[in-house]
């Protein structure tokens, strides 16, 4: 359902950041300036960097293994391989957004770098805790599920100016700027939709789990966040015996009506909107899928709920190519980070597995890319209350039909910002050109600012 | 009903309505039936002028705290003796954010207390006092937080987004860090009825720069740190800029902006005459009908329309609830109102909470739901789909729920 308000009163409502003050116009077909991209990092950022000859992922077997084992270069045994759908039209993205800063070096492990223990007195990762990936990087153990079916890891993720406000980097990321997070009057995912989506559409890109979501805003294709998606029954089908139900909906389908008045607009509109998700979730209901309990093995968590309902959404052809899920629990460890952050991983890993199995089981799985999102790494040291402050690179997770590995370079350890954290590697604009490019096939200046190449190799 | 009469006697009533929803969270009866002969401007006097409302403490101890103390304080701002300071607190809890999600109910109701006290006082107090708050130094961790490694949470959110903003860069990285180490030192002693203490062998040995000032050692710290942000030049715009979105629904151009943090300043930053100045102001009357209601005022004004009291719980579907600010950024912006999300959620609250409404005048039920609403400014076509609906069901219960559940929803009910 297009929507026909204006870039004006989008970037006027749009709840962009705190105190922020007016958008201002920024039209994001328009090039920003040239900001030098990681002009110090050197070469081998954009391709394929396989870290010491680690290529496959295994499972290492106990804390004596020495770190000099050569990993198996054989690919995973569990898993047939997945080649990504040669129809590029029928690809679908899902995003899980790690909220409050993932510590990338809790995930990728730099169990071989002494420097990261010197650093971390409290709350490093121990290597017995580490699924050894190469000489020097593991993934934290409690990812092994997803270890198994396959993921592709992008190292050093971050901004080449790297702030470390939540605020200001949930806003870069939604709005897909790593430099700013006012440059865009849309969010990253909304340009997406808008570029991939078939205009018809009840809905092309869906956040589950907020009421209101900035990396939804888009120009022209339809897109909804959805809090509760077994409301839809307030507003269609009630049955005609119901006669105050039924007119209560025709009341309220009767307030999604378009009329001239400029203020109503955009109120009607989402009215319109919200009726025609209502109906498409009322199918996806009338099908019996709501509610598997223990049989389908998602968990009860607020991700594992998600995901279940964005495979019922991609499944059930609506025009849904992107679906946004929160993960709802807080990686913001600032104290006691060793308690808090395994179980964080445990519960994303589980939720994931399940997630890739129910698209595997509904025949999706070479359609369905997965990539992780957070706004910052941690600090490389740990503070006074055993925890993380907010940091700089990270580690984005891709899975689905991906080549499993290390991908981009792991950021140094030793040569360091002026603020002493480390360097990212891959700006987040190459990873988000990454989805755009190689797996929509939407050329990334169209969605983000200036010439941003991909990640090369990913996808078989 | 003829037509909607647009006379005097409707546009001084469309007046009053846009005052009570500004400056209360709701149309209430009692209110618009109190300045149901004043002249608006003389509403807004009336209102600047009464004494703030003081409730007592709500009932602690369960284990249902959390949902108490929601709901008490949704009850209060339900009420039709609550005025400018009633808003005014709903505001600074947006602003001084603090969490359920890591304070107990009873160090919540401490810091809202707090909030109450300072809510149209003296700025540099209240940010003195919400320092070494409770909730405060739980929710952004300063509690335990020692000048060794000290926990830079609350120094950073301080200057971003309680005083300073990030327009044109008024801090740096040393500054945070130099905060830092100011407000270290200062603990919750849950062993002593959670009262707050400070420990000068963890806070802060050496003096620090502080945004070009010098702060000094130990627990005068926490007061030199607090000067520095609110004596910083960029505070008044920025603190004064925020209420007056929040009162207008506009943000400010940079002239008034400048003029408003003049007033602020001049004031020693007490809170009262700024807000006074932006209500006086002729901008205050033409933001009639501006922005969307968030979510709890919605809340609120449709509790109030429904006569019942509706579970707190409904909130989380329309993505606010009080005591639970999703971060420390409070919940910034208005276009997050409006969204098909929400909707699902206001349908579902109205059809299931608008059967124990009274009945309507028979003689015009559209006419008095609108009323009851405060709705005066009503477009042709709502007008016309309510009409409608009043024969589609039978009997005055039907229509009476039918039209409340569908004010409830209407476009015009969303707006503030």
């Amino acid at each position: 359902m297009p929507q026909s308000f204006s870039r004006r009163e989008l970037i006027k409502w749009a709840g962009a950041g705190a105190g922020a003050a007016a958008v201002g116009g920024g039209v994001w077909l328009v090039g920003r300036d040239d900001h030098s991209r990681l002009a110090d990092m050197g070469g081998s950022s954009l391709t394929t960097a396989m870290a010491d000859g680690g290529r496959a992922n295994q499972d290492t077997a106990s804390a004596s293994s020495a770190p000099s084992s050569a990993p198996s270069s054989a690919p995973m045994a569990d898993v047939a391989a997945v080649a990504p759908s040669s129809d590029l039209g029928g690809r679908m993205l899902v995003v899980v957004e790690l909220d409050g800063g993932n510590d990338g070096h809790s995930t990728l492990v730099p169990y071989g770098h002494g420097e990261y223990y010197d650093a971390r007195t409290r709350t490093a990762v121990g290597e017995a805790d580490v699924i050894h990936l190469s000489d020097t990087v593991g993934l934290h153990k409690n990812l092994s599920k997803i270890n198994r079916r396959g993921v592709a890891i992008v190292q050093g993720l971050g901004s080449p100016q790297p702030d470390e406000s939540h605020f200001e980097m949930l806003a870069r990321w939604w709005g897909g700027d790593p430099a700013s997070s006012t440059s865009f009057g849309t969010g990253f995912l909304g340009r997406l939709a808008d570029a991939i989506g078939d205009p018809a559409a009840a809905a092309v890109a869906v956040s589950i789990g907020s009421a209101s979501h900035p990396s939804m805003i888009s120009a022209k294709a339809a897109t909804l966040c959805l809090n509760n998606p077994d409301a839809f029954d307030y507003l269609i089908g009630a049955d005609p015996e119901d006669v105050l139900g039924t007119a209560f909906q025709r009341g309220y389908a009767e307030f999604a009506r378009a009329t001239q008045d400029p203020v109503q607009t955009r109120l009607r509109a989402v009215k319109g909107q919200s009726l025609a998700f209502a109906r498409a979730l009322g199918l996806i209901s009338g099908e019996g899928e709501g509610g598997g309990g223990d049989e389908d093995g998602y968990p009860g968590s607020s991700l594992g709920q998600g995901l279940r309902l964005a495979a019922q959404l991609l499944d059930a052809q609506l025009g849904v190519r992107i679906v946004h899920v929160p993960m709802q629990e807080d990686f913001d460890t600032h104290d006691d980070h060793s308690g808090r952050h395994p179980g964080l991983l445990q519960s994303l890993d589980d939720s994931l597995d399940a997630f890739l199995a129910d698209v595997d089981r509904r025949g999706l799985a070479d359609r369905v890319l997965v990539m992780t999102t957070s706004e910052f790494g941690r600090t490389l040291r740990d503070n006074g209350s055993s925890g993380l402050d907010h940091g700089t690179a990270s580690a984005g997770l891709l899975l689905g039909p991906v080549r499993a590995g290390l991908y981009g370079e792991f950021p140094s350890l030793t040569k360091l910002s002026d603020d002493d954290e480390p360097i990212a590697t891959v700006s987040f604009d190459q990873y988000y050109a990454t989805v755009a490019e190689t797996w929509f096939g939407v050329p990334a200046g169209d969605v983000l600012h200036g010439n941003v190449a991909p990640l090369t190799d990913i996808f078989r | 009903m003829a037509g909607h009469a647009r006379g005097p006697a409707h546009e001084h009533d469309a007046a009053i309505a846009h005052i009570l929803r500004r400056l209360t969270f709701t149309v209430h009866p009692d209110r618009f039936e109190q300045f149901a002969d004043t002249d608006p401007a003389d509403a807004i006097e009336a209102l600047l002028g009464e004494d703030p409302f003081e409730p007592g403490w709500p009932e602690l101890g369960s284990d249902d705290d959390n949902s108490r103390i929601t709901q008490w304080w949704l009850d209060v701002m339900g009420r039709g003796d609550v005025g400018v300071h009633e808003k005014m607190v709903w505001f600074w809890h947006g602003h001084f954010t603090s969490s359920l999600d890591k304070a107990s109910a009873a160090l919540m109701m401490r810091q809202h207390m707090l909030i109450r006290e300072h809510a149209l006082g003296n700025f540099r107090e209240f940010l003195r006092a919400m320092a070494t708050d409770g909730a405060m130094l739980y929710w952004l961790d300063g509690a335990g937080s020692t000048s060794e490694a000290p926990n830079q949470n609350f120094a950073r959110e301080a200057m971003e987004l309680f005083t300073l903003g990030r327009a044109g860069q008024p801090y740096t990285e040393d500054d945070v860090r130099a905060g830092a180490t100011a407000f270290s030192g200062w603990w919750v002693d849950g062993d002593n009825d959670d009262e707050v203490k400070f420990d000068p062998e963890a806070g802060p040995t050496r003096p620090v720069e502080l945004l070009g000032a010098t702060i000094r050692s130990g627990e005068s710290a926490v007061d030199d740190a607090v000067d520095a942000m609110c004596d910083h030049p960029a505070c008044a715009p920025f603190v004064a800029g925020k209420i007056d979105a929040f009162l207008t629904g506009v943000e400010p151009s940079d002239e008034r902006r400048a003029a408003l943090a003049e007033t602020f300043a001049d004031a020693g930053l007490e809170i009262r005459p700024l807000v006074e100045r932006i209500v006086r102001d002729p901008a205050f009357m033409a933001a009639r009908s501006n922005r969307p209601r968030s979510a709890v005022e919605w809340f609120v004004a449709v509790q109030q329309l429904l006569e019942t009291e509706i579970d707190d719980y409904a909130l989380e579907g329309l993505g606010q609830l009080p005591f639970f600010p999703p971060n420390v950024a409070g919940w910034p912006g208005t276009g997050r109102w409006v969204s098909a999300g929400a909707e699902f959620a206001k349908a579902e609250i109205a059809l299931d909470n608008a059967g124990d409404t009274s009945t309507l005048d028979p003689a015009d039920p559209v006419a008095d739901v609108l009323r009851r609403a405060g709705l005066f400014d009503v477009s042709d076509a709502t007008l016309a789909t309510l009409r409608q609906a009043v024969g589609a069901v039978e009997g005055r219960r039907d229509a009476a729920t039918l039209l409340h559940s569908l004010v409830a929803v209407s476009p015009e009910f969303s707006l503030a």
